[in-house]
Formats: C-alpha cells, structure tokens, sequence
C-alpha cells in the first residue's frame, strides 16, 4: 500500500517543498520505512543520472579538428563585422528594392502599355478608368469623363505640360493627356485644351460642341527629323470634327512626313479641292482631293492644311461627327472616323 | 571558463582560441552525444562535425552571450539529424548491449552503481531524442531551463514540463524495476 506522502518525496528531490510541508515530510520519514526506502532509491537514481555514463571511452580527436578548420579560407573579421549588421543591410536592401519598384516599375509597366496600346474611343470607359479629373485655369476641376465619356481611352492617363508657349489664342488651359515632356522621345502627344479666343483664330466661326468648348489636339513629332519638328491636328470631339493640321517653325517638308502618318479612312472624303502653293509641294504624296492648303490659320508662322469632310456644311470650315479615334503607337499612325 | 577577449578573437577565426575551445569543451560534448548515441565512433564523428561547424558559423556568434548554450544548440542540431537518418540502426546496439549487460548481472540479490546505470541509460535511450535531451542537459549537464529552452528552440515553461514529468516517469520505471530485483 502507497503512502500519502508518496508524492511529496518528488517535490522534495527538485526542491520544491515549501518550508512548512518539507518539516513535516521530515517528520514523516523517521516514522514511515516505505518512504524512507523511496527516497533512498531515488536518491541513488539521481546520482547515477547526474553521473551518467561511465565508460571511459573519451578520446580527444583535436589535431584532427583544427586541421580540418585550418583549410577554412574565409575572412571571419569581416564576416563577423557583417553578421552583426545584417538586419539593417537586409532592410536598407528591402527599402531599396520597393523604392526601385515604386521609380521604375510603374512607369515601365505604363509606358510598355502605352507602347501597345492602340486606343480606340469605340470602347467604353469604366469604372475603373485611371483618369478623371484635372484642374482648368481657375482651380476648379473638369470631370472629362463626363465630358468626353466616349473617347477617354481606358488607359489614358494625364500627364502635365502647363506652359503651353505660343498658344495664347487658343489658351489652352488643360494638360498633356499623354505623352512625354522630352521631345527626344516624344512621337505623339494629345491634349485637351479649352479654346477661349476661337472666334478670332477661325475668322469668326463659332464652333462649339454640345458639352463646352474643348478640343482635342494631336501632336506629331517626326522622328528623321529635328525635335523642335511637330506637326498638330485639332479636332473638336463629339458633336462637330474640326481638323487643321499644322506645323510651327517647321519645313514644309516635316509636316508633310508628319501627314503621312495620318490616315482618315472616311472614304466619302472628296470634291472640294481648293490647293494653294503648299499643296504642290505636297505633290503626289497626299491625295489632293482630300484637302485645301490655307494660309487663313496663319497665326505665327503656321501653315495649315484643311481637310474636307463630305456630307459636312458647305462652309469654310467643313464640320462632320467625330465617331472614333485610334492611335497605333508602334506605326505613329493616327486613325480618325467620321460618321457618314 | 573562456574569457572575453578569446570569445572576440575566437570570433574573428583566430585558430589558437578555437584549440582553447575544443581543449575546454570537446570531453562534454563528446560524452553529450554519446549519451544520445551510445555508440563511441559515431560520437567521436559527431563531435568533430560539432566542431567543425563550430569554427564555420563562429561569426554569428555574439561574445556578449555564453558561449557553451550555443555550442550544445549545434551539438543538439547534428545529434538530431544523425538520429533521424540511423533511427533504427542505433536502437539496435544500444538496447542489445544494455539488455546483455542486465541479464548477466541478474543473479545478484540488489543492483550494483554499474548495472544501475545501464539500466538508466537503457531507460534514457527509450525517450524521444528531444526529452533525452533535455533531461541529459539538465541533469548531467548543469544547464539553466532558459539555456535549454534556448538550446532545444522552445520555450521555457514547455521544458520545465517536460523535465519534470519526463524525469519522475523515468525514477519511478527503475524504481519498479529495482523493487522486482530486491524481491
């Protein structure tokens, strides 16, 4: 038969009596023999464990070691140094690493969208559209998705250009919708700007859309030649198309490279050719049946070349819906679609 | 006990201090994985490895700390890799062996220290590697439960449970069988 003081005899090999219970256990063994014996073996126990093995059986295989250890090559001052100062190496590295994300990865990601994206208005924007709002001359915002829901492409983004140099006439008060400030790599840049002053640029002729006065501008810059090279179209979106193309302080020659690159694939476009001395130069190059060179929009130094759009008002500007836009930004080619 | 300065050029690969540590602490280390093995060519091994190890991870060592803890942590590391990998093989020497030795002796009316030890280790070498490992670094030893628990990479309370239930399993088996002798 067990004792009751059987399981104090553990807590009193590791001690854990408190003082009170130890005397009494002492107490309890000058009287109890089966605990006495307990403890006696248990006490053996303990020493043999505390000895553990016995056997002689060390032998000290040092030289051994520290010849292998000697063929160690490695610098172990620096590798301590660098242990130690690991933690703020991994998260300098880590803090790195998502500020490179942060610089270049975006951009990059955008501007190879960009690269091959061939925006077409013919798709809706969504919800999701990246672009919205930007600020006109007062500060207040102008919601062009509102506005232009129809031909914000989806992956349109805004960029900034706020001087806008010689265009005082037209006061563009907007920014770039797309492109790049560095004319170096620039092939297209679109704007939307607000024309202020039509009516003295256009001999008068009031030309509005439905929802304000915007216009959308289409800058080439020829890529053989000089940067300062650019060629525009303008156009009124949605409700009237208004299309000069023109170039400033540029050769003839670079706009002419520049309307290449342009294409309206309305195939009604013909009749009413008025060419001017420009269009000789342009030559067989251009379709002439399709334009009239003037010198009516020659505000510093620009030359312009009117298209005319069949089915539009016989008036001096020809007007026509606009029903989509495309840009390939691989060929730099420029699609417009008139409505019939 | 190996002094600061020796622990800093220890650190830095500084062979001399590295003959210091092995002079110092090889016998415990040996006969730490002897204990886990029984078994004295591979604990020779095991050792070296320790060793070795030792000397190519000295640069994450922090002198601020004492040192033995983390020589037993790699110690610990290679003795339980090599017991995964020759689980069985090692069972059957070191039971065999300890059985022999017990039946030879079983004629004797009350155990002698010898046979008292074989047959503890015989009930050490029938725990899991890890509560071995715990009870040989506590007891035999001397280690805190905090350097254990830093050793074996648990906490400090789970090795006290473990210490404690494990050891008073361990006494009261060779207890029962130290009673059947006796009658």
């Amino acid at each position: 038969m067990s004792c009751i003081y059987e399981k104090d005899i553990y807590k009193f090999i590791d001690d854990k009596l408190s003082g009170k219970r130890k005397q009494r256990f002492y107490n309890h063994l000058s009287t109890c023999k089966t605990c006495y014996q307990k403890l006696e073996n248990i006490k053996l126990i303990n020493k043999a464990l505390k000895e553990g093995i016995s056997d002689d059986v060390f032998e000290s295989s040092k030289d051994k070691i520290i010849t292998e250890v000697k063929n160690e090559k490695r610098n172990y001052s620096i590798l301590s140094k660098l242990y130690r100062i690991r933690k703020p190496i991994y998260s300098t590295a880590a803090l790195l690493i998502i500020f490179f994300m942060i610089c270049f990865f975006k951009p990059l990601i955008n501007f190879i969208q960009y690269k091959n994206a061939s925006y077409s208005t013919s798709n809706n924007i969504k919800s999701g559209s990246s672009y919205v709002k930007i600020p006109d001359i007062e500060g207040n915002n102008i919601d062009i998705k509102k506005l232009y829901p129809s031909f914000i492409p989806k992956k349109m983004k805004l960029g900034s250009r706020t001087s806008m140099g010689n265009y005082v006439d037209m006061e563009f008060i907007s920014n770039d919708f797309l492109g790049f400030n560095d004319n170096n790599h620039i092939d297209i840049a679109i704007y939307l700007g607000k024309p202020n002053n039509w009516n003295n640029l256009y001999n008068n002729k009031d030309i509005k859309n439905s929802n304000g006065e915007w216009l959308i501008t289409v800058e080439t810059y020829p890529k053989s030649n000089n940067v300062e090279s650019i060629a525009r179209i303008s156009c009124i979106l949605n409700d009237n198309i208004y299309i000069t193309i023109c170039g400033m302080d540029v050769s003839k020659d670079d706009i002419l490279k520049c309307l290449y690159s342009l294409k309206i694939t309305d195939k009604k476009l013909k009749n009413d050719i008025n060419p001017n001395g420009i269009l000789s130069i342009i030559g067989p190059k251009l379709n002439p049946n399709h334009m009239t060179i003037t010198n009516s929009i020659n505000v510093l130094n620009y030359y312009g070349i009117k298209y005319k759009v069949t089915g539009a008002s016989p008036n001096e500007y020809n007007t026509k819906k606009l029903k989509n836009f495309s840009i390939d930004f691989n060929t730099s080619v420029i699609t417009l679609v008139a409505e019939n | 006990m190996i002094n600061r300065n020796t622990l800093i050029s220890l650190q830095k690969g500084d062979i001399d201090s590295f003959g210091w540590l092995v002079n110092t602490y090889e016998k415990k280390i040996f006969y730490f994985i002897y204990n886990m093995t029984r078994n004295r060519d591979m604990s020779q091994d095991l050792t070296q490895d320790t060793f070795i190890k030792i000397y190519k991870n000295i640069y994450k060592y922090n002198p601020d700390y004492p040192i033995e803890p983390w020589i037993y942590k790699i110690a610990h590391n290679i003795v339980l890799d090599f017991l995964k990998k020759n689980k069985n093989k090692l069972q059957e020497v070191s039971l065999s062996s300890c059985i022999n030795n017990i039946k030879e002796n079983d004629i004797d009316s009350s155990l002698s220290d010898i046979e008292l030890k074989d047959l503890l280790q015989r009930e050490l070498q029938s725990l899991k590697p890890d509560i071995r490992m715990i009870i040989i670094l506590r007891i035999q030893k001397d280690l805190s439960f905090e350097q254990i628990a830093f050793i074996l990479n648990k906490s400090v309370p789970s090795v006290k449970l473990k210490f404690y239930r494990n050891k008073k399993i361990l006494i009261q088996n060779i207890e029962k069988y130290m009673n059947e002798v006796v009658k």
